[in-house]
């Protein structure tokens, strides 16, 4: 009762102050209500619409034709209300006059008369049922001008100058209609082109559901109510045999989704980024404000109170601001919760909008808070060893103790923040990767501040006065000042390590666009047959260059000898990406030596000697995520015919360079007689020629998909520029928290810089030396923190380009050096600020009030 | 040479009447004499010292110190005054506490000016019997040594004027006894004038002149 008085007390007389504390605070915790409140609510969204995403139960998919029959094999499916068939693929719709021709990759659907079995998809004019016509994507209507075609026309030259039909595949089919809204789609920013949506005769009189077409088979079912969807999805998968993959609802979605997710992920982590930034705020904050209450503890000693007095009445204040400091974070976190789909736009699918209210993630702001209790246990626990003696001894600063549990509650506190990170990672590889690489960072600020601070000293002499006093300052408290640096720091990595990265994505996407040395159209599932004819068109374009890579599909059987299904089985808790890669369609290519974007890492590559050889080549990530080895032997089935290779080699693939590289090539004596299509690779500088090229192509070889890198490039710039945005709003209150845990830490420990502005002034010391010993001070702390934090961002970002994608990445050091100057202005404004009152406190008043 | 005449100090009280603390305070103190300042607690001793420190403005009365007015110098002429011709002891001994003893007189001796600080404030360190305490931090001193830190940093400078606020006040007899002795040897080698606000009438009697304040006025000299 007497701790709860006196904490009561305290608060009462200096509530302007806590206030403030509780403001700077609420700020870091709001950044991580409201990106955990966001990423929550789309993940609960996903799983919610998961039926809507998918627009059914369960999904038996198949790549490529030969899975007709999948309707059949499934027709006994206990519990199943409905089915529906669905071929997908990327084709190339072109519209308007041969004078403006209008040319694009599109990603189409061709459904049978039962589709869609569920609502959520939104035609515009409503299609009967069944479903006849073309409907083509909102988005593409409006860029192209496209308009519905009176009912019952014939598609002809005159509607497709009239924007009122497109040109797929053989023919021209008139649209029929506008998609407003299609749950599924939405779902993945990255899609290749828009969406349009024909019935499944229509398609196949186009010529389009074809075996050579990049077509995928789906057969959408749903169930009566009241059937259990586990069992559905495990006797589907019995129905339905080997080579086709069978999913519920949920499980689709969230695949359907994986660009969001990742987008989420990636949030997220952000999210725990502004956890740990919030937390250490929390601690900078409280252990300043802790140890500024030493004095107060030594004199209520003094006065008889037991020694755990203070620590019960300060434990109760610092407890209360650090509860209500997270109460107002998540009402601040919330609301920008509920405003963040906004600023994502369109790249979220309307139904996967958070709804209402986000509820708190409970188990992070638990373990949170946890941890922060154990990094003040140390500082609330001196208060109780506070020694009534040292008043007398040393005047107004007694000295602190050290504790014998201060290492173990840091580290307690390190592993709970680190299993927060873990849970949140996709696997326990990269969540161990991601919490080793904050405690990195965090250790190399931390640490080398401290250096510094221990380091100065031995400087001392040779540095000027104000200087001197400005590192003195930092230097009175090296720990707190370590702690704010890596505040700082932490803010500021965050910010630019996202922005690199995004500029090392962006950057080498971007220069696709023609610099001499990459390609920028590509040419998909030529015919052996129309080579020539393409050659010929090119030339009578202008395009004098090209490359060329032959192209045979296969599926993997067996590796090693072990049939894929059995390996299936056996690694049921391995990564989503190893099985998927085993049994999806495989290209197979082949070529007499290593391409420039290519090199061995382990082997040998077969001689260029025209001698027949039964060898493979595989890309060495792929290689790991099928779980094959060098010696090893594939198995594949080409069009219904086994082949057998050996892997005498792992190459090294820079995918970025945009050439045609593969993750199986086999030596071109083992596809000598396998069924060929081609790739072709040109690089056109000219975004007009290279669009002429295209429609060209089209209009001449309508089975041919043409893809626009540029194209791509510019959809993938545009989510990347959404993530940048929101990274970098997230980035902002990262800052503005660092800043106010800054300001928040210098009210808290003003005390001690008063009584030291004042001594110096007495001593005889101008304002203008007091003036600069602060500005040193601020842009040490400011500058050294952001300096430190801009060099690991940078080195960060080189090793994951170089590493992880591949590239010679050199990020900017620009932004850096911008950010850096930024954040040392920004403290110095800040720290000044703060200290405007001590500075202007009467000398006297100060040193007569200890 | 310290000269005071008709010297009155308001400070603004919380019921917004002027609270007056000192009132037409009238002393001449010659050159490298001493003076302690006595009266009870909330007499206005140390605002009379804040006074002459250069600290305090006073509402009313003229101050000379050295032969300066302070009344006619500007805040940043007021801190060059205090550092070349003031030395300062406090109560409290008011270290900075993470620098070392020597580096709390070096930055002193910078402030003052001095063209050579560092063998200054050693031997400054050594008057006072520290030559051996040189790179301690004050959290590693005694009390004794820290107010010797505190001398040493007073007189670094040699500065005309001492002025030294109860500086035996928060020590131990046998220590206290031994600053005070300290401070008299230095005001004695040095020439320095020297004023010293203390409680203690033992102390009070070494000096050459006595000032007692009750209630802001000057009740006997």
């Amino acid at each position: 009762m007497r701790a709860l008085r006196l904490a009561g007390r305290e608060l009462h007389h200096q509530r302007s102050r806590f206030l403030l504390i509780a403001l700077c605070l609420a700020v870091g915790f709001a950044a991580f209500f409201a990106t955990f409140g966001f990423a929550r609510a789309v993940q609960v969204g996903i799983q919610r619409e998961s039926r809507t995403l998918l627009g059914a139960d369960l999904v038996v998919r198949h790549r490529g034709l030969g899975a007709e029959d999948l309707p059949a094999r499934l027709a006994s499916l206990k519990g199943r209300a409905a089915q529906s068939l669905v071929y997908e693929f990327p084709t190339m719709a072109s519209g308007g006059t041969s004078e403006a021709p209008l040319t694009r990759l599109v990603e189409a659907r061709a459904v049978d008369g039962a589709y869609p079995l569920l609502p959520g998809l939104e035609l515009e004019p409503a299609a009967g049922s069944p479903l006849k016509g073309l409907f083509v994507d909102a988005g593409l209507a409006e860029a192209w001008g496209l308009k519905p075609a009176a009912p019952g026309a014939e598609g002809s030259e005159v509607l497709l100058a009239g924007r009122r039909a497109l040109r797929l595949g053989t023919g021209i089919v008139p649209v029929a209609g506008v998609i407003r809204q299609d749950p599924g789609a939405t779902a993945s920013p990255f899609a290749l082109g828009p969406r349009v949506i024909l019935d499944l005769d229509t398609a196949r009189e186009l010529g389009l559901v074809t075996a050579r077409a990049r077509l995928s088979t789906r057969l959408l079912i749903t169930l009566a109510p009241g059937t259990p969807l586990e069992s559905a999805v495990a006797e589907a998968r019995r129905l339905a045999g080997p080579g086709v993959r069978v999913q519920g609802h949920e499980e689709a979605a969230s695949n359907l989704a994986r660009p969001l997710r990742n987008l989420n992920r990636f949030i997220q982590l952000l999210g725990l980024g502004t956890l740990l930034l919030a937390a250490m705020g929390g601690w900078a904050i409280l252990t300043a404000f802790l140890e500024g209450r030493t004095r107060e503890a030594a004199i209520l000693r003094c006065l008889g109170a037991p020694p755990d007095l203070p620590v019960r009445a300060y434990g109760l204040l610092a407890g209360g601001l650090l509860l209500g400091s997270m109460l107002l974070g998540y009402l601040l976190g919330s609301t920008f919760a509920l405003l963040l789909p906004r600023l994502l736009g369109d790249l979220l699918p309307a139904s996967l909008g958070p709804v209402g209210w986000p509820p708190p993630p409970l188990l992070e702001t638990a373990v949170a808070l946890l941890a922060l209790a154990l990094l003040l246990l140390p500082p609330l626990l001196r208060l109780g060893r506070a020694r009534p003696l040292d008043l007398l001894r040393e005047g107004p600063e007694p000295r602190r103790s050290g504790l014998p549990f201060q290492s173990p509650a840091a580290l307690g506190a390190a592993l709970l923040l680190a299993f927060l990170v873990i849970r949140q990672a996709p696997n326990l590889r990269i969540g161990l990767y991601t919490a080793l690489g904050f405690a990195g960072l965090l250790a190399v600020v931390y640490g080398l501040s401290r250096l510094v601070l221990l380091g100065y000293r031995r400087l001392l002499p040779r540095l000027p006065l104000a200087l001197r006093l400005g590192l003195g300052q930092l230097g009175a408290r090296p720990g707190l000042t370590a702690l704010l640096m890596s505040v700082l720091g932490m803010a500021v990595f965050l910010t630019l390590a996202t922005q690199f990265v995004k500029e090392d994505l962006i950057a080498p996407l971007a220069r696709q666009r023609g610099d001499g040395t990459r390609a920028n159209l590509f040419l998909l599932d030529v015919p052996p047959e129309s080579r020539e004819e393409l050659f010929q068109q090119f030339r009578a374009l202008g395009q004098t260059s090209w490359t060329e890579a032959p192209l045979v599909r296969a599926r993997l059987t067996s590796i090693a000898g072990k049939p894929v299904a059995v390996r299936d089985a056996e690694q049921p808790g391995e990564e989503e990406r190893g099985r998927s890669f085993r049994n999806r369609e495989q290209n197979l290519s082949w070529r007499p030596r290593l391409a420039d974007s290519e090199r061995i890492v382990a082997g040998v590559y077969w001689p260029d000697d025209g001698q027949p050889r039964g060898e493979a080549s595989l890309e060495e990530g792929f290689a790991q995520s099928i779980g094959a080895r060098l010696g090893d032997e594939l198995e594949l089935d080409v069009a219904g015919e086994p082949l057998r290779a050996t892997v005498t080699s792992l190459r090294a693939v820079r995918w970025t360079s945009f050439q045609l590289n593969f993750f199986i090539l086999l030596h071109p004596s083992l596809l000598e007689d396998a069924p060929t299509t081609h790739l072709l690779a040109l690089e056109v500088e000219d975004p007009a020629r290279r669009a002429r090229i295209a429609a060209e192509v089209a209009a001449r070889h309508p089975m041919v998909t043409v893809v626009d890198v540029a194209d791509i490039v510019a959809r993938v710039g545009r989510v990347l520029d959404l993530v940048a945005l929101v990274a970098r709003v997230l980035a902002g209150l990262m800052m503005a928290s660092a800043l106010l845990v800054l300001g928040a830490s210098l009210l808290a420990g003003r005390l001690g810089r008063a009584r030291d502005l004042a001594l110096l002034r007495a001593v005889g010391a101008s304002d203008r030396l007091l003036h600069w010993s602060l500005v040193w001070e601020f842009l040490v702390l400011g500058g050294g923190s952001a300096a430190l934090a801009a060099a690991q961002a940078w080195l960060a970002a080189r090793l994951y380009g170089r590493h992880v994608l591949d590239l010679d990445a050199r990020p900017d050091p620009t932004l850096g050096l911008l950010l850096m100057g930024a954040t040392a202005l920004l403290t110095l404004g800040l720290g000044l600020l703060a200290s405007r009152r001590s500075l202007r406190r009467k000398p006297l008043e100060v040193l007569r009030s200890e | 040479m310290i000269r005071l005449a008709n010297l009155t100090k308001d400070f603004p009280s919380p019921d917004g009447h002027p609270l007056r603390v000192l009132e037409g305070i009238d002393l001449l103190l010659p050159a490298s004499a001493s003076l302690a300042i006595e009266g009870p607690s909330g007499s206005g001793k140390s605002t009379l010292l804040g006074i002459l420190a250069g600290l305090e403005r006073p509402t009313e009365g003229r101050v000379e110190v050295a032969g300066v007015d302070l009344g006619t110098l500007t805040e940043r002429q007021l801190a060059a005054f205090r550092a070349r011709t003031l030395g300062f002891v406090f109560q409290a001994f008011h270290l900075l506490q993470h620098f070392s003893a020597l580096q709390n007189v070096v930055i002193a001796a910078e402030i003052a000016g001095l063209p050579d600080p560092l063998p200054r404030s050693r031997e400054a360190l050594a008057r006072v019997g520290l030559e051996d305490r040189l790179d301690h931090l004050p959290g590693q001193l005694s009390g004794g040594e820290c107010q010797r830190v505190a001398i040493a940093r007073a007189i670094v400078a040699r500065p005309p004027v001492l002025l030294c606020d109860e500086p035996t006040g928060s020590l131990d007899p046998a220590n206290a006894g031994k600053v005070f002795e300290l401070i008299l040897d230095l005001h004695r080698d040095l020439g320095t004038s020297l004023v010293l606000v203390t409680h203690d009438p033992a102390l009070a009697s070494r000096m050459e002149h006595r000032l007692r304040l009750e209630r802001g006025r000057m009740v006997a000299a």
